[in-house]
C-alpha cells in the first residue's frame, strides 16, 4: 500500500506517465487506486506529436501494468518521508 | 542406399549414410585448402545402386579419393559453399577457379548437407560426433589432422549397423527444412563474435600444432602443404535483432513479442560511480548502510512513541535513546580504528547525517555534547566526505540548539580542534572548514556563542589560561578569513549579529574592514 498512499499524496498535482509502449503522457493527476491505475485529466502528449490519436482526448485512464515510468517534480516529494514509510512496510512484512 | 556424400542428393529415408558422409560434412564446412572426397564421387557412388553396403561404398570411395585427391577438390569447395550460402551465408569465398561444369552439373539438384546425419549419427564415431554440423567451422590444422587420420586408414570402427527393412513409421516427420533450421537454431548460438575468448582453447591448441608443423617443416620435414591461408571462420553475425517493433501509424510500441525481441520494460541500467571500490572498502560501506538501516529503524520507534506522547514511558524511551547512542558509536566490523571511528563513518554517508539530525533532539546533554565535539574534531574529513552528497546542512539546526548548551570548556576543546596543525600538514584545518558552508556556519555559531557567553559571564573576562586561549582563537580566526580571498569563503547558512563586534574587539581596524568586506555586514550590533 505504500504507493497507492504515496500517489494519493500527488493528486492534483501534475504528472508525467511513460508506458511500457514509450507512450509519454503529461496530465493532472485525478485519482488513483491500489493497482495504481491512474486516470489523467488534461492531458498532452509530451513528445513530438506523432501520436495524433491523442489530439482529442481531454481525460484518460491508464491501467496500472502498463506504467513503466511516473515523472514529478522533486519538490513535491519529501524524500525522507518515503524512505521511512518503506522502512515500515519492510518492517511490517517481517513480522 | 543414396548418396553418401555431405551434399545430399536424394531427399529420402532418414537412415544414416555411414561414417563417409559425416567427414563430407566436416569437410563441406572447411575451408580452403581441404581436400576432400568431392561430390563428383557421389554420382560413381549412386550408381551403384541400392544396396545399404558400407563397406562398399568406403571402399568405392577410399579408391576415388586415392584418385581424385587434389583436383576435385576446388569443384566441391565451390559446389558446397553453394549449398551452404543456401542456408546460411558463409563470411568467406574460397578464392578457387571456379569450376564451372561442376556447379552446372549439381547445380538442379541442390540438395543441402544433410543434418539428419546428426540426428542418427553411428555410434561408431565419437569423434565425428564432436563435430556438430555441417555449420560448425574448424580449424584448418584440425581438418588437416582429421583428413590425415582418415587417410591414413585408422581402423575403422565396425561398420554402421544395418537398419531394417521394414518402413520406419517415424520416418519424414519433419521436412528437410525443418531440420535444417533447428540445427540452425542450435548453431547460431554457438557462433560468436570473437572466437579467441569464447572459444579459446580450441583455438590456442590448434594455432600452436600448426606453429609447431611449421617449424617442423622448416627445419626439413617433408613439407606437406603450401602455404595457407587462414581465413578466420567464426565471423558469422547473427544480425542484431530490432530491440524496439514499430509500424507506421501504431501509437507507440507494437505489442509484439518473441524470444528475440521481448517487450523492453525500463531502461534499468546502473550508472556506476566515478570512484572505483575494492571489494573490501565496498563491503564496508554496505556494512555501514546496514547498520544505518537497523539505527533508522530504531529511531522510528522512538518517534512514534514521542507522538503518543505518553509520560510514562519517558525511561522506557531514554533507554531506547542510549542504546541507539551506543549503537552509533559501535563499531561493527574491524574495531582498530579510533573510537570515534563508528560515528564518523555513519556520518559519511547522506543517510547517517539524517539520522543524527533526527536523533540530536532526543538526545540528553551531555551525550549530544559528545556528538558535537567529534564533528568539530573531524570537521575537514567531514567536508571532503560530503562533497558528493552535500547533506551536511541538515545537522545545522539541531547542532546550532546544542551549541547553546555548551560550557566555556567543552567550546574551547571544538574550537581548538580546529586551529590544531594536524601533523604532516601546514595547513590548519579551518582553512578547509572556511570554504564549506557548514563548516563556516558551524565555526561561526560557535563564535557566537563563545561571545555570548563572555560577555555574560564576567569572571570569564579575567585574565586566564582559557581566556587567552578565546582570544587566541578569536585572532586567529579573523584572521584566516581576512586571508582567505572572498571567492573561496562560502556562505554560511546564518551569520550571527555579535560575531563582527566580536572581531572588533580583538584586532586592529584594517582586519575589521577586511573582515567587513567578507562578510558583508549590512547592520552592525555595537555591543554595549
Amino acid at each position: 500500500m505504500l504507493f497507492y498512499s504515496f500517489f494519493k499524496s500527488l493528486v492534483g498535482k501534475d504528472v508525467v506517465v511513460e508506458l511500457k509502449n514509450d507512450l509519454s503522457i503529461c496530465g493532472t493527476l485525478h485519482s488513483v487506486d491500489q493497482y495504481l491505475n491512474i486516470k489523467l485529466t488534461d492531458i498532452s502528449v509530451t513528445d513530438p506529436e506523432k501520436y495524433p490519436h491523442m489530439l482529442s482526448v481531454k481525460n484518460c485512464f491508464i491501467r496500472g501494468s502498463v506504467v513503466r515510468y511516473v515523472h514529478w517534480p522533486a519538490d513535491e516529494v519529501d524524500t525522507q518521508l518515503l524512505q521511512d514509510a518503506a522502512r515500515k512496510e519492510a518492517l511490517q512484512q517481517k513480522q | 542406399f543414396t548418396s553418401s556424400t555431405g551434399c545430399r542428393l536424394n531427399q529420402g529415408s532418414g537412415k544414416p549414410r555411414g561414417p563417409l558422409a559425416l567427414e563430407e560434412e566436416l569437410v563441406s564446412a572447411s575451408q580452403l585448402e581441404e581436400e576432400d572426397l568431392g561430390p563428383d564421387l557421389a554420382p560413381d557412388v549412386e550408381e551403384e545402386g541400392d544396396d545399404l553396403g558400407d563397406p562398399a561404398v568406403q571402399s568405392a570411395v577410399h579408391n576415388s579419393q586415392v584418385r581424385g585427391r587434389r583436383t576435385c577438390f576446388s569443384q566441391t569447395l565451390k559446389f558446397l559453399s553453394q549449398t551452404l550460402d543456401h542456408l546460411a551465408p558463409l563470411p568467406f569465398r574460397p578464392s578457387l577457379p571456379s569450376a564451372g561444369s561442376a556447379a552446372r552439373h549439381f547445380g538442379p539438384q541442390l540438395p543441402a548437407p544433410d543434418p539428419s546425419l546428426l540426428c542418427s549419427p553411428p555410434t561408431s564415431w565419437p569423434l565425428r560426433l564432436s563435430l556438430r554440423s555441417h555449420l560448425t567451422q574448424l580449424h584448418p590444422q584440425h581438418q588437416r589432422i582429421l583428413k590425415q587420420q582418415q587417410q591414413q586408414g585408422r581402423p575403422r570402427s565396425p561398420p554402421a549397423k544395418k537398419w531394417p527393412q521394414q518402413p520406419d513409421s517415424y520416418a519424414n516427420l519433419m521436412t528437410q527444412k525443418e531440420k535444417d533450421w533447428v540445427v540452425k537454431v542450435q548453431m547460431v548460438q554457438l557462433q560468436s563474435e570473437k572466437p579467441r575468448l569464447d572459444d579459446y582453447y580450441y583455438q590456442e591448441y590448434y594455432q600452436k600444432l600448426e606453429k609447431k608443423q611449421a617449424d617442423e617443416e622448416l627445419l626439413g620435414r617433408r613439407s606437406r602443404f603450401e602455404a595457407l591461408k587462414l581465413v578466420t571462420p567464426y565471423i558469422q553475425k547473427a544480425e542484431a535483432y530490432e530491440s524496439v517493433v514499430r509500424i507506421e501509424g501504431s501509437l507507440g510500441q507494437v505489442a509484439v513479442s518473441t524470444c528475440f525481441t521481448p517487450r523492453r520494460a525500463i531502461d534499468a541500467v546502473p550508472h556506476g560511480t566515478q570512484e572505483q571500490e575494492t571489494a573490501a572498502a565496498s563491503s564496508q560501506r554496505l556494512w555501514v548502510l546496514y547498520r544505518i538501516e537497523k539505527m533508522f529503524l530504531q529511531l522510528l520507534e522512538i518517534e512514534d512513541g514521542q507522538q503518543e506522547a505518553q509520560p510514562r514511558d519517558s525511561e522506557q524511551r531514554s533507554s531506547q535513546v542510549e542504546k541507539l547512542f551506543q549503537a552509533l558509536k559501535a563499531q561493527g566490523q574491524n574495531n582498530l580504528e579510533a573510537a570515534d571511528d563508528g560515528f564518523l563513518q555513519a556520518l559519511s554517508v547522506g543517510k547517517g547525517k539524517a539520522l543524527v539530525a533526527r536523533l540530536l533532539p532526543f538526545l540528553p546533554r551531555d551525550r549530544a555534547v559528545s556528538l558535537l565535539l567529534a564533528i568539530t574534531r573531524h570537521l575537514p574529513f567531514l567536508v571532503k566526505r560530503d562533497v558528493a552528497d552535500q547533506a551536511l546542512q541538515m545537522l545545522f539546526q539541531p547542532l546550532s540548539k546544542c551549541i547553546r548548551h555548551l560550557t566555556f570548556w567543552e567550546l574551547l576543546q571544538g574550537l581548538q580542534g580546529l586551529m590544531r596543525l594536524p601533523p604532516g600538514s601546514s595547513e590548519r584545518p579551518i582553512t578547509v572548514v572556511l570554504q564549506n558552508q557548514f563548516g563556516i556556519s558551524l565555526l561561526y555559531a560557535l563564535l557566537s556563542h563563545g561571545e555570548q557567553l563572555v560577555s555574560l559571564n564576567s569572571s570569564l573576562k579575567e585574565p586566564s589560561s582559557d581566556h587567552s586561549a578565546w582570544t587566541d582563537m578569536v585572532v586567529l580566526t579573523a584572521w584566516e578569513i581576512a586571508q582567505m580571498p572572498t571567492a573561496s569563503l562560502a556562505e554560511p547558512l546564518a551569520v550571527p549579529s555579535n560575531l563582527l563586534p566580536l572581531f572588533c574587539h580583538h584586532v586592529d581596524r584594517q582586519l575589521v574592514q577586511k573582515l567587513e568586506a567578507r562578510m558583508e555586514y549590512v547592520t552592525v550590533e555595537i555591543r554595549s
